[in-house]
């Protein structure tokens, strides 16, 4: 019983892990994948009500890797990081390609708190009635609430994967009460799972659902460690705008140098302090047109 | 939103239902006929009842205009009325088309389907497509066609920007969404190209 006693203690200062009985578990039926799924969900259900954790940042990470994986499913070759450059490097007036735009479309699904009217704004090519009788359509325990409505979109507008795992996770964090959408299925599915319906699909819902929300929680940890580590070096950095500068990174996936309330030589130094300091890490590996994030 | 748009009585609540919902269908009709672009589902959703659902009146709508030389479209996220492809060659043979035309020639089309299949794409990524500079009057042509746009900088020296294809383009072509252009595996498959190329 010594190992249930550390767990809790543990538990009272740190966001909660996933139970190892979750991970290390390989379910075949559907009653054990449900059960994972629901279990998963739990944990997940009380990470995100927790205040160490950068909600926004993290549904932020989570929306870039559904865009990555939805405009894998519509087979363009764009990955996580090209999707990060197209915004990051969007002048206004241009256009966001493809790629930019699915990302843009769950930025702003994930932004505001789930209604139909932030999500006519981010599907700007479904009209909000439409929206709304599609999230009333499902019913039961919530991922099978979100695959009746993933299936419903489909089958109204097939190929269209975007609004249907967008709305799939809208009806997922209603069914749930959480106030945002946190992007989960669409991680977690393959192409092929897009096709099945009813019972398989279902299946498909909690097998991606017990993978993400795992992997949700595990990032959620990391995130509100390497938040904790940034606010405890916040009052060491002198520089003017280092304030909200360490504010943006805390709600942002990614930040451009470009983008921080600073003079460009400061924003370039307070970025290249910060990653001296260990407490934040430069994404794209390049030397110039670097981002930087948590 | 505009006031002269407030004056517009969207709900008809004084008409029978059935007629309200031809009044609706046709409204969508004339706000289609009018565009000549494709129509976004907001902007029809303005013209009709609160909570009237804009698909099933397109879906009557089109079922209205079985038979007709024209009919409803999805095209890039939005609606719009177009004439069948059956009825091209009297259009061209009757009508002078003038700008409508595209008149693009092959290795313009070649060039732009390089663009939409690899975008966002810079001059230099074409340039490493075709083994050869592509020449700005080109780019000029397609951009001057409203097919492509610029997209996000390419991180690279100079930040040179990356061409997109436009909503335009996929209304020129026919095309619901970047999805219907051929599917890279199927073209590697069929042989058309090498893996190597994606």
């Amino acid at each position: 019983m010594k190992t249930v006693r550390n767990l809790q203690e543990t538990s009272r200062d740190r966001p909660p892990l996933i139970p190892s009985w979750v991970t290390a578990a390989r379910a075949e039926t559907v009653e054990d994948i449900a059960f994972l799924s629901g279990a998963a969900l739990s944990t997940l259900h009380h990470v995100l009500g927790r205040d160490d954790v950068p909600h926004a940042l993290l549904r932020d990470r989570l929306a870039l890797r559904a865009a990555g994986a939805c405009v894998g499913f519509t087979g363009r070759p764009e990955r996580a990081g090209d999707l990060r450059d197209a915004v990051h490097l969007l002048r206004p007036g241009d256009l966001p390609g493809p790629a930019g735009e699915n990302y843009l479309s769950w930025y702003r699904a994930v932004e505001r708190p789930v209604s139909v009217k932030a999500l006519s704004r981010a599907l700007p090519a479904d009209d909000a009635t439409q929206i709304a009788d599609w999230l009333d359509l499902g019913k039961g325990a919530p991922v099978a609430r979100a695959a009746a409505v993933l299936a419903a979109v489909l089958t109204d507008r097939p190929g269209e994967e975007l609004p249907a795992l967008i709305l799939a996770d809208a009806a997922l964090a209603q069914a749930l009460g959480w106030e945002h959408i946190v992007p989960l299925l669409a991680g977690g599915l393959k192409r092929l799972d897009l096709r099945k319906r009813d019972a398989d699909l279902r299946l498909a819902c909690h097998r991606a659902v017990a993978g993400s929300a795992t992997e949700a929680v595990r990032l959620s940890g990391d995130l509100a460690r390497q938040a904790a580590r940034l606010d405890a070096v916040a009052p060491k950095l002198r520089a003017r705008g280092a304030g909200q500068a360490v504010a943006m990174f805390r709600i942002r996936d990614a930040v451009a140098p470009s983008a921080l309330p600073l003079p460009d030589r400061a924003a370039r130094r307070l970025c290249d302090r910060l990653v001296a300091l260990g407490v934040v890490r430069e994404l794209t590996g390049r030397d110039t047109f670097r981002l930087y994030g948590l | 939103m505009a006031k002269d748009k407030s004056e517009l009585d969207r709900d008809l609540t004084d008409l029978p239902p059935a007629l309200r919902w031809r009044t609706w269908m046709h409204r969508i009709e004339a706000v289609l006929f009018a565009s000549a672009a494709p129509v976004p589902p907001e902007d029809l959703a303005r013209v009709v009842g609160q909570g009237a659902s804009v698909d099933l009146l397109i879906a009557d709508l089109a079922a209205d205009l079985e038979g007709r030389s024209f009919e409803v479209a999805r095209l890039g996220g939005g609606w719009m009325l177009r004439t069948r492809p059956a009825y091209a060659p009297a259009i061209r043979a009757a009508a002078d088309l003038g700008d409508q035309q595209l008149d693009l020639s092959p290795f313009d089309v070649a060039v732009l389907a390089a663009i939409a299949t690899h975008q966002p794409i810079t001059r230099d990524g074409l340039k490493d497509i075709f083994g050869k500079e592509i020449n700005r009057d080109l780019i000029g042509r397609l951009h001057a066609r409203g097919l492509i746009g610029t997209g996000p900088r390419s991180p690279r020296r100079g930040a040179p920007y990356t061409f997109v294809t436009t909503a335009q383009f996929l209304v020129a072509f026919g095309l619901q969404s970047l999805r219907d252009l051929p599917d890279p595996e199927q073209l590697a498959d069929a042989g058309i190209v090498s893996v190597e190329a994606f």
